[in-house]
């Protein structure tokens, strides 16, 4: 019997410098506005690869070891599961380059939630800065924001 | 364009309890010895409902605030095959059961090494208990071989 299912796999990363991280000001999406930088996994690429290869790619940074701190979820109307794999970097070089996705820049950590977030930026955010969570799953996914349902675990 | 690939998504829990953890010796064929407990994640669940679910059902333990360590991956052509996610749980209540999967008991962390682990338990240890590795990551030794029975051996692994 086989086990599989349809999956979208992507992963994002917070880029931290001491109380400063990493934003992605993305334009000409319809998902725009603050976010951190991140994108699909690859064929022939681990998670781990992936991760260094889109914050390269969208700010010309080459992080180091990240590590994995959580997942968001949820399951699409045509049963597929759409899932972004969270990370945290500390190390990194190179020389900060914006690309085509958008504007990157330092912002300070506790003015995250007080910026213009893309959508479901706020509820990640949480799942990024509190070490006691793993997984922000959502019930309903909405393309509005006010019409989704989650669950922080 | 579809970004959409074949996955097996499924999770694996490290249930502990002081320098004891929870271990299930897999009586299944196909991949036995011993393993920690955990399962398939079911369409509509979230991973974490579900590491708790498989958990309870192999082990009659009720994890409390399992916490995400990290991934085990296996590579393939087109795209990731499956993915394991990997919790740790250091919460619980209930009364201890085995399940038709196998016996499940306390073990000393010293005494994994020299168990009778399940095929590629040794380094799926050091992501648990490594905090600086977040994967590992598997792919074929040999890309072009025919496709055939899966083998522990053909597999190469890297721990990121």
């Amino acid at each position: 019997m086989s086990r599989e299912v349809q999956v979208e796999l992507t992963n994002m990363c917070m880029v931290c410098d001491g109380d400063k991280v990493l934003v992605e000001d993305r334009v000409g999406h319809a998902w725009s506005g603050i976010t951190f930088p991140g994108g699909h996994v690859e064929p022939g690429e681990s998670v781990v690869a992936s991760v260094i290869r889109e914050v390269r790619e969208e700010t010309g940074l080459t992080i180091e070891s990240p590590r994995l701190c959580g997942i968001k979820d949820w399951m699409r109307d045509d049963g597929s599961r759409y899932i972004v794999l969270l990370f945290k970097a500390e190390k990194f070089s190179g020389a900060l380059t914006p690309s085509k996705e958008g504007d990157v820049f330092w912002a300070e950590r506790s003015g995250l939630l007080g910026m213009n977030l893309a959508r479901s930026m706020r509820e990640t955010i949480e799942v990024l800065l509190d070490d006691g969570l793993s997984e922000l799953y959502y019930t309903v996914y909405s393309k509005i924001t006010d019409g989704s349902h989650w669950v922080l675990q | 364009m579809s970004r959409e690939v074949q996955v097996e998504l499924t999770n694996m829990c490290m249930v502990c309890d002081g320098d004891k953890v929870l271990v299930q010796n897999r009586v299944k064929p196909g991949w036995p010895g011993i393993t920690f407990s955990g399962g398939h994640v079911e369409p509509g669940e979230s991973v974490t409902a579900s590491v708790i679910r498989e958990v309870w059902e192999e082990t009659g333990l009720t994890v409390e605030n399992p916490k995400l360590c990290g991934v085990k991956t296996w590579g393939g052509p087109e795209g990731l095959l499956e993915i394991a996610f990997l919790y740790k749980a250091e919460k619980f209540s209930g009364e201890l059961r085995p399940s038709e999967e196998g016996e499940v008991f306390w073990a000393g962390r010293e005494e994994l090494p020299s168990m009778q682990l399940a095929s590629g338990m040794e380094e799926t240890f050091r992501v648990f208990f490594e905090e600086d590795i977040s994967e590992l990551y598997y792919e074929k030794k040999d890309k072009d071989a025919p496709a055939g029975p899966w083998r522990y051996e053909d597999w190469q692994y890297t721990l990121q």
